[in-house]
């Protein structure tokens, strides 16, 4: 095997878990993340040569799902599924586990009635942990856009889901 | 603000995740957007020689008559199914910037008389819906098969009269036709390429554009025989005007007649795909739909846009909201489908109303509108 195809083997086999996740929580879908993650990783691929000398491939990687996301074809997909809750994964999760399994069903089904940017700076700030720079960078927008768009995202959130809005208390967050 | 609640949760989402090797299908798709690069460069490079050599590549408009439907059975057809909710029509909350908002109370009802063909189904199989009024039915289903070849590719013909599809497992197939009741299946090539935002594209009703290799050929669906094609992207829906590039210029001709435009993309969204290309052309030549290039899953039918090729500017559509979809009729009637209806534009681009699209068609692919 290549040397650049082993590499290009192991980014995604070590990375692709990390990646399926932030994937999930924008798409909502078990396959339409990995339709995600695979588009993006092609288009890794297709760059690996100068992307691996510099040690980033991951970074182009999210960046480019970020980007898939928000002005892509699933923007079509992900808003006409609001409501339509998936079957919880069988883990063999114990009724103690059921008030966590509504709040799950409950923030995804939530998540889905955000427009696609919004659900994208949420998953930026509070699940990748990205700073509003951080997250205005990888979108390609202002921070003040963050701002705003995180400001809508929780105002929504509350609106939609009232419940979540009790157990988050949420507010406007600056980082 | 307590946020760490929303974090953890989030978190716990996104473990509902189940992780799955992608190496393979990620380096099919990028194989895939390498053909496609490939293919663009190479009819480009074919138009450049054929314009030093003195070689016209221009398209004359089809003469050839309706080609006999085959009469023999091999796709599983079946029973009409009951219809969906009836297509309705309703109060448009959007603008018209042409101010011709009477023209939508004087339309005529029903505000679509042709057939809409539509591409549902599930994980396992496929369904060709053809939808006239009130009434869906579906007329041809198939089996999904293992790999994205059918799903990719299966388009049905302008007239409605024709099905084609490529028959494969990975980024190449067999290139099939059949009526769209299913009868009649036929091969008419092999090695044709089933990856891409439009892998097949019309010429008429009775020719296809294929990509076999790195080049583009029209296959005869008559005859079964095929010819080179230049750097054509997309005909009218009768054949005649076609628009591509000739001499790397953005062209729309008629054979006759030749028309250079312009069109840059919105760049906040250009730095994702790999490019656009027409999508669909209208009646007179005048107007081009675009979509974009280097998408995935492949199967991206959408157009986005209208251009007039006149002044290269972007056409203002007089509806509120995304567009998913813009088709133009033989009737010159322009179809823009919304998120959940259709628009039915003039050919000046006037409303003449709307359609609002049952809750099931709506996740479906708009294949094609027979008037």
């Amino acid at each position: 095997m290549e040397p650049l195809v082993s590499e290009f083997d192991s980014f995604v086999r070590s990375r692709s878990a990390a990646l399926l996740r932030s994937a999930y929580l924008l798409t909502g879908d078990q396959h339409l993340a990995e339709d995600l993650v695979q588009s993006a990783l092609a288009r890794t691929h297709r760059s690996w040569n100068r992307l691996h000398d510099r040690g980033n491939a991951e970074a182009y990687t999210r960046k480019i799902m970020y980007h898939l996301q928000v002005s892509w074809w699933r923007r079509r997909v992900a808003e006409s599924m609001p409501g339509d809750l998936p079957e919880p994964r069988r883990d063999g999760t114990s009724v103690d586990h059921a008030d966590q399994t509504t709040v799950r069903m409950t923030l995804r089904a939530a998540l889905l009635k955000l427009s696609v940017k919004q659900r994208a700076v949420l998953v930026l700030r509070f699940f990748e942990d990205c700073t509003e720079a951080e997250a205005a960078e990888l979108l390609g927008v202002t921070v003040g856009t963050i701002k705003s768009q995180t400001s809508k995202a929780l105002a929504k959130l509350r609106t939609v889901a009232p419940e979540l809005a009790e157990l988050y208390l949420l507010e406007g967050v600056s980082r | 603000m307590n946020d760490s609640r929303l974090r953890l949760d989030m978190a716990d989402l996104a473990d509902q995740v189940n992780p799955v090797d992608l190496r393979d299908r990620a380096l099919r798709t990028s194989r895939r957007l390498g053909i496609q690069r490939a293919v663009a460069t190479s009819a480009a490079a074919l138009v450049v020689l054929a314009g030093a050599a003195g070689i016209a590549f221009a398209v004359r408009p089809d003469g050839q008559g309706q080609a006999p439907i085959p009469g023999d059975s091999a796709v599983v057809t079946s029973a009409p199914v009951e219809p969906t909710h009836p297509a309705s029509t309703g109060p448009s909350g959007s603008t018209d910037p042409t101010g011709s908002g009477s023209a939508a109370a004087n339309a005529p009802q029903p505000v679509l008389t042709g057939t809409r063909w539509y591409l549902g189904g599930n994980d396992t199989e496929l369904a060709i819906h053809a939808v006239r009024g009130d009434k869906d039915n579906v007329t041809a289903r198939f089996a999904r098969g293992s790999g994205g070849c059918v799903y990719n590719t299966i388009t049905v013909s302008p007239d409605g009269k024709r099905l084609a599809w490529v028959d494969g497992a990975d980024s190449e197939g067999t290139l099939m036709t059949a009526a769209t009741d299913g009868s009649g299946k036929r091969t008419l090539d092999t090695g044709v390429l089933c990856l891409g935002a439009k892998a097949l594209v019309w010429k008429g009703s009775d020719q296809l554009m294929v990509t076999k290799g790195s080049s583009q050929r029209i296959v005869n669906l008559v005859t079964g025989g095929s010819s080179a094609s230049g750097d054509i992207q997309a005909w009218s829906t009768d054949g005649v005007w076609s628009a591509g590039k000739i001499n790397d210029k953005l062209t729309v001709t008629n054979g006759r007649d030749r028309r250079y435009y312009q069109y840059t993309p919105p760049q906040a969204q250009a730095t994702n795909y790999d490019g656009w290309a027409a999508r669909g052309v209208s009646m007179d030549g005048r107007y081009v739909t675009v979509g974009w290039l280097g998408t995935d899953p492949s199967r991206k039918d959408e157009a986005f846009a209208v251009v007039d090729t006149t002044t290269s500017k972007t056409v203002q559509l007089p509806v509120a909201g995304g567009v998913q979809t813009v088709l133009f009729a033989a009737d010159g009637t322009v179809l823009v489908r919304q998120t959940n209806r259709i628009v039915v534009l003039d050919a000046q681009f006037r409303k003449l109303g709307e359609l609002a699209e049952p809750k099931g068609l709506q996740g479906m692919s708009l294949l094609a509108y027979a008037a």
